[in-house]
């Protein structure tokens, strides 16, 4: 028994030797333990066909090779059932060479891809499932349920998710020779990698490039209103009584005169010179009758007064227009007290301002460049709520008080009713343009004379043929008189990645092949304008830059206007399977052909102008802040920690903060809020209310992350 | 005779504390490190490998040498120190138990000092990106470490001095007798 227990003994001391490592540190323990660990593992990846030196040979040499079909499964998912890959339009679609598309079928792009890369593509997606619904409901199984995820605003996701070994490095891939289109594409746009690259330093989703470093969206009004306001000999104007709450931003210590704005440039050679320093909005606030007649007489005057334009309308409509933000109020003062005259007495109400749906509200807090160059968002998207400061910092524009003082200006619009009151109700599903644009000859109309959108959309002859582009309104931005929008197009928040979990070596090869194909010059072409056979052989299409586009062969504008009311964007889409936002780079040449001809000359009147726009690039007039013009990333990369932060201990970006900013436009002039909104009265009670939100540590957050994105991993 | 059994009584009991700290020192070891956890930028990788590689290695290992000091315990009760002079099996024993768990200490205690040195050298600059600002080094793990451990040493050689002690005696008398 002794003899026994005295064995254990001294297995228990030998055992204790070995676990304690004796002989070598516990740090140097470690470092060969991780050795170890490494060694390991870069045996096990080149085993499999992986990126190590010896196996990455060999995957080049596989990917190149397409002789054996390889099943994908897709799961793109959009929220929309027609904008999936799968054909779900009840008509079937007969393509110009008799092939027959029905419901349930891949869409014909897509039917094109599968078999120019010997593929057999499955679409898992559940038709009508939103993207953000979708990942979450995937990751519970490791995305397993597919080889390839993609959808609308989940990069964040897939960036994380790929950072937790959940998706396809692809920068591994890419240094093994995999993408070489995609990588080439990357190492010509460096702005597009950084802005993809995840914390780890690692590129894990391909995204939707936009059209970037072109226009946004514009300034669309009605133009024949203006000409019919400000230009017609005897007008029979309205003199129903106009209440005015807006008292101008431009008065006072701003008057805009001289130095501050007396002279702008709106187009080369052409400089247009306000003569006087009165102000529009003081001068119409002083009448002492308020009505339709009185406020246009008043803007008539002061124009004659101020400009030598031929005519009053040309400080708004054309090449040589300067108007700023206080002669736009001014103009849509005339506007609203003058619905009877301007609708032939259709309408007793029109709205001067609106946007297109509710759920782009938001686009109203755009007018903040011209209030002196507010920022509100950083990029395209409504979540870009940031914006680089000078010193190369982060900030949240939501909080800042300029925004604050827009929020007061437009409250004051929206008292006078200048703003369109159903823009608020995010439950309102109405599209608000074609119902202000759109009925002018229906049996209840409604109008509308002024939004911010896309152009060719906006001018198409179908809405309504008499909205036309204008110039921005000039202003002081970023210290610099000039005409700017901050609304530059994007890489956007959308994009598509590799499942690991649910891939095998060979799929993972080929779904690398598919995302590659979209960078490939037919592959870009499939994507943007269609299947080889809707596209003219031998012609192109010449765009007001100048540049050569494929052209579109009649069948796809006759097609389009039969099934989908001329909207070649939506017809490409929803029939033809094109222009889906994942993974490729977008040309603004489609857009081009089915722009109407007031449409181009929207066009040829920015590109013609000194409009400055924002770009990654971040390139403008020296003035305040270097990075003024500088787009911000589409998304921040944010370790779990990060994220554990802002969602434990923040709520800035809970959906009520919007709520919360339009309370002021809604309520705060009029003082007519319901029971229980919360209209903050002063900039200090609106700052507390995103500090009470956790706005220190939210900023301090996303300052880390963006710096981890300059640090350049 | 009663003298010396008293001492080794006493060393026991001793020991009996020091060991149960030690274990506990183990349990609470990584606590102080715990910010530590998770980090997952390239830039703050050796300070992973620290909490992740250096500092959880040492606490499994030392972890093993608490609970040798836990079986010294377990044997000393199932050998009756606590209430009788030990015979020349349970001596032996129990001495070589207690010489590992001096040779575990000495090796705790040399580790903590390394581990210190590679703690000391990190770069801890760019921990703000992972949300900590302004992170101080923390020791009082390192100084409490070197502390029991050092204790250990000194409560396993006097518990093992004072059964030799009281063996040596107790022989003696039985022989006079």
């Amino acid at each position: 028994m002794r003899r026994k227990a005295a064995g254990a003994l001294v297995a228990v001391m030998m055992a204790t030797a070995v676990l304690t490592g004796c002989g070598s540190s516990v740090v140097e323990q470690a470092q060969e333990q991780q050795t170890a660990a490494q060694t390991t593992a870069a045996q096990t990846t080149a085993a499999a066909g992986g990126t190590e030196e010896g196996g990455g040979q060999e995957e080049v040499q596989a990917q190149a090779d397409l002789t054996g079909t390889v099943e994908l499964k897709f799961n793109y998912a959009v929220g929309n059932k027609s904008r999936t890959m799968t054909y779900n339009q009840e008509s079937p679609l007969t393509l110009p060479d008799g092939t027959v598309v029905t419901a349930g079928m891949l869409k014909p792009m897509w039917s094109y891809v599968e078999k120019e890369l010997n593929s057999k593509f499955t679409d898992v997606a559940v038709q009508d499932m939103k993207s953000s619904d979708m990942i979450q409901t995937e990751s519970t199984s490791n995305f397993a349920g597919a080889n390839i995820y993609g959808g609308e605003s989940i990069a964040e996701r897939l960036m994380f998710y790929g950072t937790e070994g959940k998706f396809v490095n692809l920068t591994e891939k890419m240094e093994a020779g995999y993408l070489p289109n995609f990588k080439n594409y990357l190492d010509n746009n460096p702005d597009v990698k950084s802005a993809i690259t995840a914390y780890d330093g690692n590129i894990y989703h391909v995204p939707y490039i936009a059209e970037i470093n072109q226009i946004g969206r514009a300034f669309e009004i009605r133009g024949p209103w203006v000409s019919a306001l400000l230009d017609a000999a005897e007008a029979s104007y309205d003199t129903d009584s106009f209440q005015v709450y807006y008292e101008g931003f431009y008065v006072g210590d701003n008057k805009r005169t001289g130095d501050n704005g007396g002279t702008v440039t709106p187009k080369e050679g052409v400089s247009i010179t306000k003569k006087t320093d009165e102000s529009i909005i003081e001068i119409q606030n002083s009448l002492d009758v308020k009505n339709g007649e009185t406020l246009t007489g008043a803007l008539i005057q002061y124009i004659n007064d101020n400009y030598d334009y031929d005519t009053p309308s040309e400080l708004y409509v054309g090449e040589k227009a300067a108007y700023d933000i206080d002669e736009l109020v001014a103009l849509m003062r005339c506007i609203k007290a003058n619905p009877r005259y301007l609708t032939d007495g259709k309408a007793d109400v029109v709205w001067p301002m609106f946007t297109r749906q509710s759920s782009f509200r938001e686009e109203l807090l755009r007018l903040a460049t011209y209030f002196g160059g507010i920022k509100v968002h950083g990029a395209d998207s409504y979540q870009a709520r940031w914006y680089i400061d000078e010193n190369g910092k982060v900030q949240y524009t939501y909080a800042q008080e300029g925004v604050y003082d827009v929020l007061c200006y437009l409250s004051d619009l929206e008292a006078e009713g200048l703003l369109y009151s159903d823009c608020y109700d995010l439950t309102d599903k109405t599209n608000h343009r074609s119902t202000l644009w759109g009925t002018d000859e229906g049996e209840a109309p409604s109008f509308g004379f002024m939004t911010y959108d896309f152009i060719a959309s906006s001018t198409s002859d179908s809405l309504n043929k008499d909205t036309i582009v204008v110039l921005p309104p000039v202003a002081k931005v970023n210290g610099v008189w000039q005409y700017y929008m901050d609304n530059g197009r994007a890489i956007k928040p959308d994009g598509w990645a590799i499942s690991i979990a649910g891939s095998t070596k060979e799929q993972i090869q080929r779904a690398c092949a598919v995302f590659d194909y979209f960078f490939t010059e037919e592959g870009a072409v499939l994507q943007n304008y269609g299947l080889p056979m809707i596209l003219e052989e031998n012609e192109k299409y010449e765009g007001p830059d100048g540049i050569a586009y494929p052209k579109f062969i009649p069948w796809v504008t006759e097609t389009c206007s039969t099934v989908a009311k001329g909207d070649l964007s939506t017809f490409l889409r929803d029939w033809m399977g094109c222009l889906m936002p994942i993974g490729y780079q977008k040309e603004i040449g489609f857009e081009y052909q089915y722009t109407s001809e007031r449409g181009f000359a929207g066009w040829a009147l920015l590109q013609n102008s000194t409009l400055n726009i924002a770009t990654y690039a971040g390139e403008g007039p020296a003035g305040d802040n270097p990075n003024y013009y500088k787009m911000i990333p589409p998304v921040f990369s944010l370790t779990s920690r990060q994220k554990e932060t802002i969602s434990d201990s923040t709520s800035v970006e809970s959906a009520d903060i919007v709520e919360y900013m339009f309370n002021i436009v809604r309520y705060r002039t009029k003082g007519n809020a319901p029971q229980g909104a919360e209209v903050a009265r002063t900039y200090e009670e609106y700052a507390a209310g995103f500090e009470a939100r956790g706005l220190d540590l939210y900023e301090e957050t996303y300052q880390a992350a963006y710096d981890v994105m300059t640090l350049g991993n | 005779m009663q003298k010396l059994f008293r001492v080794q009584k006493i060393t026991a009991w001793v020991y009996t504390v020091t060991a149960l700290a030690v274990f506990l020192y183990t349990l609470v070891f990584m606590t102080e490190y715990k910010d530590l956890f998770g980090l997952k930028l390239k830039q703050n990788s050796q300070i992973s490998f620290f909490h992740d590689s250096v500092l959880q290695t040492f606490n499994r290992q030392i972890f093993a040498l608490a609970l040798l000091g836990i079986l010294v315990i377990v044997f000393s009760f199932f050998l009756e120190i606590f209430s009788k002079v030990p015979d020349m099996f349970a001596l032996v024993a129990l001495t070589a138990l207690l010489a590992a768990g001096i040779g575990g200490a000495v090796y705790a205690i040399t580790n903590i000092q390394a581990v210190e040195v590679f703690y000391r050298g990190l770069d801890f600059q760019y921990l703000y990106l992972e949300g900590m600002a302004e992170y101080e080094h923390k020791l009082t793990t390192f100084r409490v470490g070197t502390g029991v451990y050092l204790l250990q040493i000194v409560s396993c050689a006097a518990y093992g001095a004072a059964m030799a002690a009281s063996h040596v005696k107790f022989k003696k008398l039985s022989a006079a007798e």
